[in-house]
C-alpha cells in the first residue's frame, strides 16, 4: 500500500519496459479493427476504388505543385538567414506510426503507438497527424510507444499566434476539443478563428507547425486575463495514422551563435 | 478444503479470466462510454477471493492490480491497492457472504467496487487525474448489475470441470 512513491521515484527504465508489457493488449484489442478495415479494403466495388483513385491522383498533383513553390522559397528562407547570420533551421525527418490503443482511463489522453526504440523513437519525441500537432511521446518500449496528447491535462504546448508572432502557452484541460490559453492579457490583439502555431521554445515541439484554432474569447473586464478556448487542429480521437518527428540539432547554439563567431 | 480440490486448474482458469478482464477493460470504446465500463478485475477478484479464498488472496489480487496498472498505464501501484484491499474485505467475510440472496450479494459488491473505484482515484489523484465522485457512480452501478451475470457463468464453468 505504501507503494504510493513507486511513482514519482525513479522507476523509469522500468516504465519503458512496461510499455513492452502492456503493448500486446492493446495489439489483440486493435485486431478487430484491423480485420474489419482489411474487409472493407477487400469488398469494396471497382467503380468506388477507380472514384478513390481519380481523387488521390489529383490531390496528389495539387500537392506536388504546392511542393514545387516551396522548393524555392526554402532555399530563399535559407540564403535570408545566412545573410542575418541566424542559426539554420532544423531539418525535420518522419516516420509513420499506427495508433494502436488509447489507455483507458478518460481522463487521461495517452494513446499507444507500434513504433519503439528499434524503429528510432525516443523520449519527448514530438508527434503530428496530418492536420496538426498530437502530442509527444513519454514512454517507449522495444517495439511500441506511449504518446501523451497535447489535450491532457498535464500537458501545456509553447504556441505563438500567426497573425502577430504573440507567443502563449496552450494548455490542456482534459477535453478532445479544448485547449485553453492562460495569461493572456485583456489587450491582447486576438480574434476569433487565429491560428495557433507551435513557436519552438522549450525545444521540444519543433517550430511552425498548426496546433489549434481560436474558438472562443471570454474578455471580462473586472479580470486581468481573458480566457481564450482553441479547437486543436490535429483529429486527436480519429487519427489512424501519426506522424513522429526527428529533430535534427541545429549546427551553433540558437542563442550564442551570432556572438561567437 | 480437500485434496482433490482440482490441480492446477483453478490457477489456469483465473489467468485466463485476468487476461480476458484486462482485454475488455482497454478495448477501445467511444468516449462517451468508456467511462461507463464494469470494473472486470474488480469482479473477477471478488469471485475468486470469495468462493477459493485458500487460493487466491491480497497478495494475488496484489499483482493481478500491478499487472492491471502497467497495462493501463495509471499511476503504478494504484489499481494493486485498491485490489488488495477488496480482497481483504472479501477474505474476513466471505463466509456470510457465500450464503447471502442475490441481491443481497449485489449490493455487498456495489460497496466493494465502490471502494476500489474510490481508491484508485486517490492514486490517480497524485497523477493529476482525479475525478468527482458522482462520474464512476454509474459505472459502479453496472459493474454491480454484472454480477449475478458473472456468478451464473462462473459456477457453470466450475460445474463442467469440477474444480473448487
Amino acid at each position: 500500500m505504501a507503494l504510493v512513491y513507486l511513482y514519482t521515484d525513479v522507476f523509469a527504465p522500468l516504465k519503458n519496459k512496461a510499455t513492452d508489457i502492456a503493448s500486446p493488449f492493446y495489439s489483440v484489442t486493435h485486431f478487430p479493427k484491423t480485420v474489419s478495415l482489411w474487409f472493407s479494403d477487400r469488398f469494396t466495388s471497382k467503380a468506388r476504388l477507380h472514384q478513390e483513385n481519380k481523387a488521390l491522383k489529383t490531390e496528389l498533383l495539387i500537392h506536388q505543385k504546392q511542393l514545387q513553390s516551396m522548393a524555392s522559397l526554402v532555399a530563399e528562407n535559407i540564403r535570408l538567414r545566412e545573410l542575418l547570420n541566424s542559426s539554420k533551421t532544423l531539418d525535420d525527418r518522419v516516420l509513420i506510426a499506427e495508433l494502436i490503443g488509447v489507455t483507458p482511463n478518460p481522463l487521461e489522453h495517452k494513446v499507444i503507438i507500434n513504433r519503439g526504440s528499434n524503429d528510432g523513437a525516443y523520449i519527448g519525441q514530438p508527434v503530428l497527424d496530418a492536420m496538426g500537432l498530437m502530442g509527444q511521446v513519454v514512454h517507449v518500449g522495444d517495439s511500441s510507444a506511449q504518446v501523451l496528447l497535447i489535450t491532457d491535462s498535464t500537458h501545456a504546448l509553447p504556441v505563438q499566434l500567426n497573425r502577430t508572432s504573440e507567443r502563449f502557452v496552450a494548455e490542456g484541460v482534459g477535453n478532445l476539443n479544448e485547449l485553453v490559453l492562460r495569461y493572456v492579457p485583456n489587450t491582447t490583439d486576438i480574434q476569433v478563428g487565429d491560428m495557433l502555431v507551435s513557436s519552438g521554445l522549450g525545444q521540444r515541439f519543433p517550430k511552425g507547425y498548426p496546433v489549434a484554432m481560436v474558438s472562443e474569447i471570454k474578455r471580462d473586464q473586472s479580470k486581468p486575463f481573458v480566457r481564450v478556448v482553441a479547437t486543436p487542429k490535429a483529429r486527436l480521437n480519429r487519427s489512424r495514422y501519426v506522424l513522429l518527428v526527428f529533430d535534427t540539432a541545429p549546427d551553433a547554439p540558437a542563442i550564442g551563435g551570432a556572438q561567437f563567431e | 478444503m480437500s485434496d482433490d480440490d482440482g490441480g492446477i486448474v483453478p490457477y489456469v482458469a483465473f489467468l485466463i479470466m485476468v487476461a480476458a478482464g484486462i482485454l475488455l477493460s482497454i478495448f477501445p470504446m467511444p468516449l462517451e462510454y468508456a467511462a461507463l465500463r464494469p470494473q472486470w478485475l474488480c469482479l473477477i477478484i471478488i469471485y475468486w477471493a470469495i468462493n477459493s479464498p485458500f487460493k487466491f488472496g491480497v497478495v494475488g489480487a496484489w499483482f493481478v492490480g500491478m499487472f492491471a496498472d502497467i497495462v493501463f498505464g495509471s499511476v503504478w501501484g494504484g489499481h494493486a491497492a485498491a485490489l488488495s484491499l477488496v480482497a481483504y474485505l472479501c477474505l474476513i467475510t466471505y463466509q456470510r457472504v457465500r450464503r447471502h440472496p442475490m441481491w443481497q450479494q449485489t449490493l455487498w459488491v456495489f460497496m466493494l467496487v465502490a471502494i476500489h473505484q474510490t481508491v484508485v482515484n486517490w492514486f490517480e489523484g497524485l497523477n493529476g487525474y482525479s475525478q468527482q465522485a458522482h462520474h464512476y457512480l454509474i459505472s459502479i452501478i453496472i459493474s454491480a448489475l454484472f454480477w449475478p451475470v458473472m456468478t451464473l457463468l462462473c459456477s457453470v464453468l466450475r460445474r463442467r470441470y469440477r474444480f473448487h
